[in-house]
């Protein structure tokens, strides 16, 4: 039969907390869902071709209707320099890919060398080579 | 076989409501912490490669009953009388009373293992005695009087180390 001294001292004994345990190994591990590996394939698939829809549609401004070509790929053509830049630039505002190739592809054709100046071409055209 | 989600869960959830009495506990068979906390971990690691308790009715009685199975079948602790590890603390003593914690320990260690296991049980496993009976394979009124028994020696052991220091 318990007393109420037994009582008293269980109370006393149930303040004294067991200490909480580390975790459990695994349950530390985040559980790896595998049916979800497709999906998330699938949408990142989605997601680069839509961003690449998304670039081409903001850079391709409306189709002119005249036979010429447009300033864009004028400017192309000059005797600037092909860069990075520039090209990328003429992506983005020439009428159509295939233009933006065109101008890329005839631009060497047209660059002129300064006056005063010769290619590299000429200067060793006139190397006197020896067998 | 993979558990499922649900059971995965469900073991989960009984390690965060039983693990630190189940700990303890062991801890009371083992007389070491670490061992005993390694043991409990064995446990639920095969609970969740088996995917669930089975077809356990009472739970908690479950997990103690095969935590007490591990600790007896691990060959070091059947191998020697155990002493409990006076270095690392059990319990989060109330008002952070560490000596007072310590003083527990000393007089749990004073205690033989029967009885050290049933009032483990009772008293921070809040089981009743009809579990404790079904967890030791005992009667309930031999798990209510090894209790009694233990109380009343629980309490001698810790008064006396108190005495002096309340003379004092």
């Amino acid at each position: 039969m318990p007393t109420p001294d037994d009582d008293q001292f269980e109370t006393y004994l149930r303040q004294f907390r067991p200490v909480v345990p580390d975790p459990l190994p695994v349950a530390s591990r985040p559980p790896v869902r595998l049916w979800l590996w497709p999906l998330a394939a699938t949408a990142a698939v989605a997601l680069v071709i839509a961003a690449a829809l998304a670039m081409r549609l903001h850079h391709k401004p409306a189709r002119s209707t005249g036979g010429q070509r447009p300033a864009a790929v004028e400017q192309l053509t000059s005797a600037q320099p092909l860069t990075l830049r520039r090209a990328d630039d003429l992506l983005a505002h020439a009428p159509s890919f295939e233009a933006a190739m065109d101008g890329l592809a005839f631009q060497s054709e047209q660059t002129q060398v300064p006056p005063g100046s010769e290619s590299a071409l000429e200067t060793l055209g006139k190397e006197n080579l020896q067998p | 076989m993979r558990p499922a989600d649900g059971d995965k869960s469900t073991l989960e959830g009984l390690y965060r409501q039983h693990g630190a009495q189940l700990v303890l506990f062991a801890s009371a068979l083992t007389g070491e912490r670490s061992r005993a906390q390694d043991m409990v971990h064995q446990v639920f690691v095969k609970l969740l490669e088996r995917g669930s308790l089975g077809h356990a009715e009472d739970a908690k009685a479950y997990l103690f009953t095969s935590v007490r199975n591990a600790v007896l079948n691990d060959a070091k602790v059947r191998a020697r009388h155990v002493a409990l590890d006076s270095e690392t603390a059990w319990f989060d003593p109330p008002d952070r009373d560490y000596a007072a914690e310590r003083n527990l320990r000393r007089a749990m260690g004073a205690l033989s293992e029967d009885q050290r296991e049933v009032v483990v049980l009772h008293i921070w496993g809040e089981m009743t005695f009809f579990q404790i009976a079904q967890v030791l394979g005992i009667s309930a009124n031999t798990a209510a009087s090894r209790y009694r028994y233990a109380l009343a020696r629980l309490r001698d052991v810790m008064s006396a180390r108190e005495e002096p220091c309340a003379n004092a």
